[in-house]
This record gives C-alpha cells, sequence and structure tokens, in this order.
C-alpha cells in the first residue's frame, strides 16, 4: 500500500515568494574597499565570473562593473641609483574572454596609474617573468617589503588575465596598493536573444551559461525556449546584471534566490528547468497591464469531494513594510556607487518596519530596483490566500502548465434564495498528476481589478524611479596619467595555454587521469568465483545424541539391558518411556527414568521411544519442551519383519483376485520366545460360497544358529460354514535350545476362489 | 469512464534510443511517433511540476526483472535521459491499439535520481542531478593547473 504525502498548502505561500525572505540587514554586497591591499590567488577559491555590460537602454547610459583582481604572479625591480621599485603583477580578471579594457579603466588605489598594461584570454598576459632584486639599505632595511614568494605560473586556460606594470618611490606604498578594473563588457557568452556571442547583462544568459557548465544538467533538460522568453521579459522592461559572482554558492539556490529580483520564477516544467515571469506578459516581453483572461475556469463540474482546501497568508507576512533596495548607481568614470530607495505605499510604513533588500551586487538601475520593491510590497498587499483543489482528469492536464492563470469559480448556497461564488483568478503554482488521472493544483490568488486587470501588474509598471544621482564625493577622479586615455591596453603575452614553458605544471604532471573501469553492465559483473562459506551456527545444529536411546548394543535392546534418554545429554532430566502398539499403533506409557529391559518387556508388540525433558528453572513445569528419541523398532512392523507371536495376530486375508495361485500371497515371520506354549494354535477361515477353494499354509522353522528347516505345508480347507466358523490348525513347536526360535508362515492360495483369513496364536486357551 | 491513459517511456542519450516501454497494451509491440513501444508492466507516481525547484519528478515502479534491473541501472550510471509520456484518449473507439487521435497530456523528462525497491519490485525516481546542497556557483575554482604555485602576499 502506498501513501501519498502532500506539502502542507501553508507552505506554497513560502514557495510562490509571498512570505518575507529578506532575513537580516547588512551591508551592501556592492560596496568596495578602496584602501585595501592587493590580494593574491588562494588555491582553491573560485574562478571569478564578471558579467556585465555597459550600454545606452533608451537614455540612459547603465551597467559596468568595478572588480578587484587578485595577483598569482610578481616581480619587482628596483632602481640602484634612484630606488625606483618597478613593479609588475599578474591579475586574474575572469573566467572566459574579456574583450579588450581600455587603459583609463585600470586604477591602482583610486587612481589611473600605471605604465604598462597587456591583457590576454587562455593564457598568461605579459612577457615579464616572476623575481625580485630589492636590496637591502644601509640601515639593514629591504628597500621595499616585497613579498618574498613571487608565483610560479600556471595554464590560465580560459582565464582571462591582465598584467599590470608601475613604477613606484621611495615612502609610496601605492605599488601594494588593490587594483581595480571598470570593466565594462564581461565575459563573453551566447546570448539567447541574438545567439551573437559577446558580453551581456541578460540574468538569463548568465543562468544558461552556469547550468550548462555545471556539469551536472543535461543540456535536453533546459527548456530553451522559456528560457527565450524570461530573457525577453528581463530584457524588454530594464531588469539587467551587472556584477562578478565570485562567492561559492549552491547553483539551484542561486538561482531561484537571483531570480526573484529579475520578477522571474526558476521553475520545473516536464522536468526541464525554465524560468517564468512573476508578472503576466506580452509577446514581446513587456509587462502585460491589459485584461487578463483565464487559461480555463474550474467549477463544480471539475472539483472532486473534498477537493478544495484554502489557507489565508498570515499577517507578519501582509502588514505593511518600507521595503529599502539598495542598488548601485555605476557612473562611466567612477567606482559604484551603493544606493538605498525606500519604497512604500503611499501612507503606510513612513517610519518602518523596513525590510531591505540587497540588489546591489548586480543592479545598476534604480528603476529595477523600483520596480522590485514594488512588486514585494503589491503582493503582500494583495494576495490574500492559496488555494488547493483537485480536479477530475480532463483536457485541460494537456495545456495548464505552471504559471498560467485560471478562473476558480464555486456556488455558495448558504440560505435559500441566497447564492454567492466564490470567483477568483489564481496563478498556478504546482501540478501534481496522480496515475489515476486525478490532478491536484497549488494556486496562488492572482488579484485584478473591476476592468480585469492585474493590479499587482499595473503596480509594477507604473513605478520608477526618481532619477536622481547621487555625487561621488571623490576627491580626484581625475588623478592618475592615463586619465582619459581610452586607448586598448596591449596583447603580449608570454605563453598561452597551449603552449606553456617547462617551468609552468602542465597539467599531465600534476593531475591523474584513472584508468578506465571495464564498461560496466550488470552482466559484465560476474557473481563471486566461490561459493558460500558460512561458520556453523551452533544454535542451529542438533544437539549431541539428541534423539538417540542409549544403554544397548546391537540392533536392539535385550533382557538385562538399562536404556536411558538424555536429549543433549543434559543432566537431571526427565525421561517417559513409551510403546507403541505394533497391531493398534496405541501408545502406552510404560515406564520413566532408566528403563530396565525385563523378559516380560521385550516380548511385547510394541516399539519403544522416550520422551526426554531437561531441567529449567524459568519453564512453570520446571523442565523444558519435551523431546522425543528415535524409535527402536524392536518388534517388527505389523506389516513386515519378525514378531513376537505371544497375542493371536492376524497374519492376513485375501479376496478374490489379488495374485495368482500358487504365489506367495502373505507371510510373516514370529519370533517365539521360550515362554510361548510349545502348542500354537492356527485359527483360520474359508471363505463363504463360491469363493471356497483351500488356501496352502507353509511353515518354516528357524533354530537359534540359523538354520532353516524344511517346510511343512498344511491345507487350509472348507470346513462346510460357509465363512461363518473357523478351523484350527495345530502345530507344535520344535525344542531346540533354550533360546528363542523364528517360524516362518507363508500362505499362498490355490486357486483365484481362495478365499482365506489367517490368526496364528501362540498362546491359546488351554 | 470513457478516457483512458496509456503511459510511454523512452529512455535515450543523445539521438540514441535504448529503450521503449509502454504499460498499457499487454503484450504487443505499438508504433507511436514513428518509435516501437514494447509492452512492460510499469506504473507512474504522478507527475509534478512546480515553481519551487528542488524536490521535483516523478516516481516509476515495475517488476524487478533481470531486464528491468539492468535497464535502470545502466540508465542511472550512465545518466540516460528517461522520457515519460501520458496519452489520452477515448476508450469507447477501443483499446485494442493507439489512437490517431489520442492526445498527449503531459510529458516528464529526467534523470534517474534514484534507485531502490525490493526483490521483486524496483522504485525509480526521475528529476535532475542538479544537487541542491554543495557549491556549483561559479563552476571553477583556482587550482595549481591554472596559476601554479600563486604570489603570497
Amino acid at each position: 500500500m502506498k501513501f501519498t504525502i502532500s506539502d502542507p498548502l501553508s507552505l506554497v505561500a513560502a514557495q510562490s515568494g509571498n512570505s518575507a525572505t529578506s532575513t537580516k540587514a547588512a551591508a551592501g554586497a556592492g560596496n568596495q574597499n578602496l584602501t585595501a591591499d592587493l590580494e593574491s590567488v588562494q588555491l582553491g577559491e573560485p574562478v571569478p565570473i564578471v558579467f556585465c555590460r555597459r550600454r545606452t537602454v533608451g537614455s540612459t547610459t547603465h551597467g559596468g562593473v568595478y572588480i578587484e583582481p587578485k595577483a598569482t604572479e610578481a616581480k619587482y625591480n628596483v632602481d640602484p641609483s634612484t630606488l625606483a621599485l618597478s613593479f609588475a603583477y599578474l591579475l586574474i580578471l575572469s573566467e572566459g574572454e574579456l574583450p579588450l579594457l581600455e587603459v583609463q579603466d585600470i586604477y591602482q588605489h583610486t587612481c589611473r596609474e600605471g605604465d604598462t598594461f597587456n591583457q590576454k584570454y587562455d593564457g598568461r598576459a605579459g612577457t615579464w617573468e616572476p623575481e625580485s632584486n630589492v636590496p637591502v639599505l644601509s640601515n639593514g632595511q629591504s628597500a621595499y617589503n616585497v613579498p618574498a614568494y613571487l608565483g610560479t605560473g600556471g595554464s590560465y586556460k580560459n582565464l582571462t588575465t591582465f598584467s599590470f606594470e608601475g613604477t613606484s618611490y621611495l615612502g609610496d606604498l601605492t605599488w601594494s596598493r588593490r587594483i581595480f578594473v571598470a570593466v565594462k563588457q564581461g565575459m563573453k557568452v551566447t546570448r539567447l536573444l541574438d545567439s551573437v556571442n559577446g558580453p551581456s547583462d541578460n540574468f538569463v544568459d548568465l543562468a544558461n551559461y552556469l547550468l550548462a557548465q555545471s556539469g551536472s544538467v543535461a543540456s535536453d533538460l533546459i527548456d530553451t525556449t522559456g528560457f527565450t522568453n524570461a530573457a525577453e521579459f528581463t530584457d524588454a522592461n530594464g531588469f539587467f546584471y551587472n556584477g562578478v559572482l565570485s562567492q561559492a554558492q549552491n547553483l539551484s539556490d542561486w538561482l531561484q534566490r537571483t531570480a526573484d529580483s529579475f520578477l522571474l520564477r526558476f521553475a520545473q516544467e516536464s522536468g526541464k528547468y525554465t524560468f517564468k515571469p512573476r508578472l503576466p506578459t506580452n509577446s514581446d516581453g513587456t509587462i502585460n497591464t491589459g485584461v487578463i483572461l483565464p487559461e480555463y475556469t474550474f467549477t463544480e463540474d471539475h472539483l472532486l469531494p473534498d477537493g478544495f482546501e484554502i489557507e489565508y497568508i498570515p499577517v507578519e507576512d501582509r502588514s505593511p513594510v518600507c521595503a529599502v533596495m539598495l542598488w548601485r548607481q555605476q557612473p562611466e568614470d567612477d567606482f559604484g556607487i551603493v544606493r538605498s530607495t525606500e519604497v512604500r505605499i503611499d501612507n503606510e510604513a513612513a517610519n518602518g518596519p523596513f525590510m531591505q533588500y540587497d540588489l546591489s551586487a548586480f543592479c545598476t538601475t534604480e528603476n529595477h530596483a523600483v520596480k522590485v520593491g514594488v512588486y514585494h510590497l503589491a503582493r503582500r498587499k494583495l494576495i490574500s490566500h492559496n488555494l488547493r483543489i483537485l480536479v477530475r482528469a480532463g483536457n485541460y492536464g494537456q495545456f495548464l502548465s505552471v504559471g498560467d492563470i485560471v478562473r476558480v469559480r464555486l456556488r455558495r448556497e448558504t440560505a435559500i434564495e441566497q447564492v454567492e461564488h466564490h470567483d477568483r483568478l489564481y496563478e498556478i503554482e504546482r501540478i501534481e498528476r496522480s496515475p489515476g488521472g486525478q490532478i491536484s493544483y497549488d494556486l496562488t490568488h492572482f488579484p485584478i481589478n473591476s476592468q480585469g486587470q492585474s493590479t499587482i501588474a499595473l503596480a509594477v509598471e507604473g513605478a520608477a524611479g526618481k532619477g536622481y544621482l547621487v555625487p561621488s564625493a571623490g576627491v580626484d577622479m581625475t588623478c592618475g596619467i592615463n586619465y582619459g586615455n581610452s586607448s586598448s591596453v596591449g596583447t603580449s603575452s608570454r605563453y598561452d595555454s597551449n603552449n606553456i614553458p617547462p617551468n609552468v605544471p602542465n597539467p599531465s604532471d600534476i593531475d591523474f587521469d584513472a584508468p578506465s573501469p571495464v564498461p560496466f553492465s550488470p552482466s559484465n559483473e560476474p557473481p563471486p568465483p566461490y561459493g558460500a562459506d558460512n561458520p556453523t551456527d551452533p544454535f542451529e545444529a542438533d544437539l549431541d545424541n539428541t534423539y538417540e536411546i542409549t544403554g544397548y548394543s546391537g540392533n536392539k535392546p535385550v533382557v538385562g539391558d538399562s536404556l536411558e534418554f538424555a536429549p543433549g545429554g543434559c543432566p537431571g532430566g526427565y525421561t517417559e518411556w513409551y510403546g507403541i502398539d505394533v497391531n493398534t499403533g496405541e501408545r502406552t506409557r510404560i515406564g520413566t527414568g532408566i528403563l530396565n529391559i525385563t523378559t516380560d518387556l521385550v516380548t511385547l508388540p510394541i516399539r519403544l521411544y522416550a520422551v526426554g525433558r531437561c531441567p529449567d528453572s524459568n519453564s512453570p513445569t520446571g523442565y523444558t519442551d519435551p523431546i522425543e528419541s528415535d524409535t527402536i523398532d524392536w518388534f517388527q512392523d505389523p506389516n513386515s519383519g519378525t514378531i513376537a507371536c505371544y497375542a493371536p495376530y492376524a497374519l492376513g486375508s485375501s479376496s478374490p483376485g489379488g495374485n495368482p495361485p500358487g504365489a506367495l500371497d502373505t507371510s510373516r515371520v514370529f519370533r517365539i520366545g521360550n515362554a510361548t506354549p510349545s502348542l500354537i494354535t492356527i485359527k483360520y477361515y474359508i471363505g463363504a460360497q463360491p469363493y471356497t477353494d483351500p488356501a496352502i499354509l507353509s511353515i518354516y522353522w528357524t533354530q537359534p544358529d540359523g538354520t532353516v528347516g524344511d517346510a511343512t505345508d498344511y491345507l487350509l480347507e472348507d470346513n462346510g460354514s460357509y465363512g461363518a466358523a473357523p478351523s484350527y490348525l495345530k502345530v507344535t513347536r520344535p525344542k531346540y535350545a533354550a533360546n528363542a526360535i523364528d517360524m516362518l508362515v507363508e500362505v499362498r492360495k490355490t486357486s483365484w476362489n481362495s478365499y482365506y483369513s489367517v490368526i496364528v496364536d501362540c498362546n491359546p486357551p488351554s | 469512464m470513457n478516457r483512458g491513459q496509456s503511459h510511454y517511456l523512452r529512455i535515450y542519450k543523445g539521438a540514441t534510443d535504448y529503450d521503449l516501454w509502454q504499460s498499457y497494451y499487454v503484450n504487443q509491440t505499438v508504433t507511436v511517433d514513428s518509435k516501437d513501444y514494447e509492452y512492460f508492466p510499469f506504473q507512474t507516481g504522478g507527475i509534478q511540476e512546480s515553481s519551487a525547484v528542488g524536490s521535483i519528478g516523478m516516481s516509476i515502479a515495475m517488476p524487478a526483472t533481470q531486464k528491468a534491473v539492468e535497464t535502470f541501472e545502466l540508465a542511472l550510471y550512465e545518466q540516460r535521459l528517461v522520457e515519460v509520456s501520458v496519452y489520452e484518449f477515448d476508450s469507447r473507439l477501443g483499446n485494442g491499439a493507439p489512437q490517431s487521435g489520442q492526445i498527449l497530456i503531459t510529458r516528464f523528462l529526467g534523470q534517474v535520481v534514484s534507485l531502490s525497491g525490493s526483490f521483486t519490485s524496483l522504485e525509480i525516481s526521475l528529476g535532475s542531478a542538479l544537487a541542491t546542497v554543495g557549491s556549483q556557483a561559479p563552476p571553477r575554482t583556482f587550482t595549481t593547473a591554472l596559476v601554479g604555485n600563486p604570489l603570497r602576499i
């Protein structure tokens, strides 16, 4: 039996973004420390991705990002005459290929300094080699406190590297300061909207690149059409990404979290990853502020019994707040300025509470930030509940998908002639299809006005920033010899990733390629080439001597033997002895404890066995469960072998048919002990008409020494009573030694009409 | 009840189809979209779509025959794609063969993300291998091969 457990409906609010997601206030991620020292790359940290594109959209130029690249190699040379320090750094700009920078975009500290610049993709920029010849001054100190380890270089495969060469003089610490680069055109990717391989500021392009590079998602699992539509949406509405991805994080989390800042939802549809705009859109990607028509209307005809569940958004997710939107004002030729814009609904939350949304790492337009803020506020204000409906199978199953708008219209009759309707539009958040055809839809309230327009879409479309630009307050942003130099940096390079010098580690020298294992297939994997070899479990084996009766030798006990039975050899056990009557099968208890075999006992027509119990103080009876011994077939099975002859024994009878005349029809060996009288009576009946033909009874005597005597034949004839009265045959037992002798009795028919019954009585009444 | 649903399962990678199964037309091989699907009994556990990424997928249950176990062990190991299609049709028009008017109501594409079951039954979960834990962005880190022994400041 299988059970299906669905997420509680209350979780839909969080999953759809209706619950508060801003957890804590922190410094905007777009802030930069302009006075910090240069840092070096550490092995193991992520390779940064610079993703931006400065361009003019409408009348606004926006985009680009200032980065703080880290160094991997350095060179320090001091001019002995001037003690000027010539230094060079090899910096990692980004994963992938960046277009050539302009000279005026390079800063050391906050000024456009530097002598020589080179940039290289997929190789090592600059031609200098790491070295240091910093002298020691007369006071015993080094002229410049430069690092001792200068770097060895690597392949720089698929990286954009940058060589910065400059000069400093004694007392000037600029040589150790952080280098900033204003990247206006970031990493090249294949853009979804125009298929051009170039810089992009579309978040969906970055998402597409990251999913492909992750290696975890097959290309078939990416909904390219959905991605393209989402890219159109962000581009059409001015939601751009200009930032650096340098902190290691979970891709799935990052995509969901960041998509929210672009009014997108990262979803899965039919197993494929896709992006869906959170607002209704037109075919060109702009926000649809027209009448919203639902894809389908659900009524009572569709809902299954108990197929309606509603959950209202809790008050803490609906109370008025002021959204503090952090974004980054990115001037053409200055460092980015983290800005805050407080967004609130008129006359609400004038003094808070405040909810901060940090978009400063990638958002460079005020409109973008304001629209996202208005979206969050409008959802809080206008969306009141979530719904879950369970509907029967229907044709809607083929065309409804996550993000579609549907209508739920249900009659509510609370009194006679008082009919109202639950009649709302909803956005589909989740679809669950059961094997039986039923479909469960998780829906979020989609508020509309009286004209049928989405009120949230109207609010977002109508939102815009004020356009105020905060001055940078920089002391002198024209400092540096390279101010205004728009020429491109150089492209000199020591080597590229395909032609690295011997002192640079080659991946084949440091990486290990394990030999490819035998292609896996269940049929290729053989079973173990050995059998099972489990140790013996002593508690599953029989106890020693479990069923054996002791106290005799040979095949059968004789007079004078003392029989004992102790299952498993347990001491202090309790034993009962039983005999099974060979003729009737009746069981009779004949003794306990040690059984002494007497003459009387040995002549009983029984098979002997014992029932033993071991002591067990925890048992109510004081003993364990009974264990039966083997059976001593002392007195032969009535149907075969030798039996004691001490009481009347029915040898056998026959009926017409059966064995042919003259053939052995029945036989038995009787053991006749010394106590048996010498006269043995054989009682017989001959059958009724017409089965009155005689039978022949033969007797053979076996002496104690094993000698078998000749047969003595006796004719068993009808006595005229037609089988009603018996006849008797008297046989005298030969006298031999005192031991018992065996009497073999055989009966044969003389014809097919021999019908007889023979009873051997070794102790007939006198 | 006029609505019938038939399920089709396709295991492929690139342009190669490895297995094509259907669970409706018993002991028959049927052709849909120019592909021949042989009969194999399996049951799907419902298809999910959601705006919340992470727990989305579907399950398939089937007898754990040698063929089924081998097929899905390979699919898991080689990260093959599994596509489950569900068609609806009017059962009043017959159940002997796929109808020309049958409608594709849903199609789920995923990879085998987990495999479990008993000796007699196999449970397959389809979804995506994109892990919800661990870091995958940015995709690369600095290694010795990339940057050698870097400058130490």
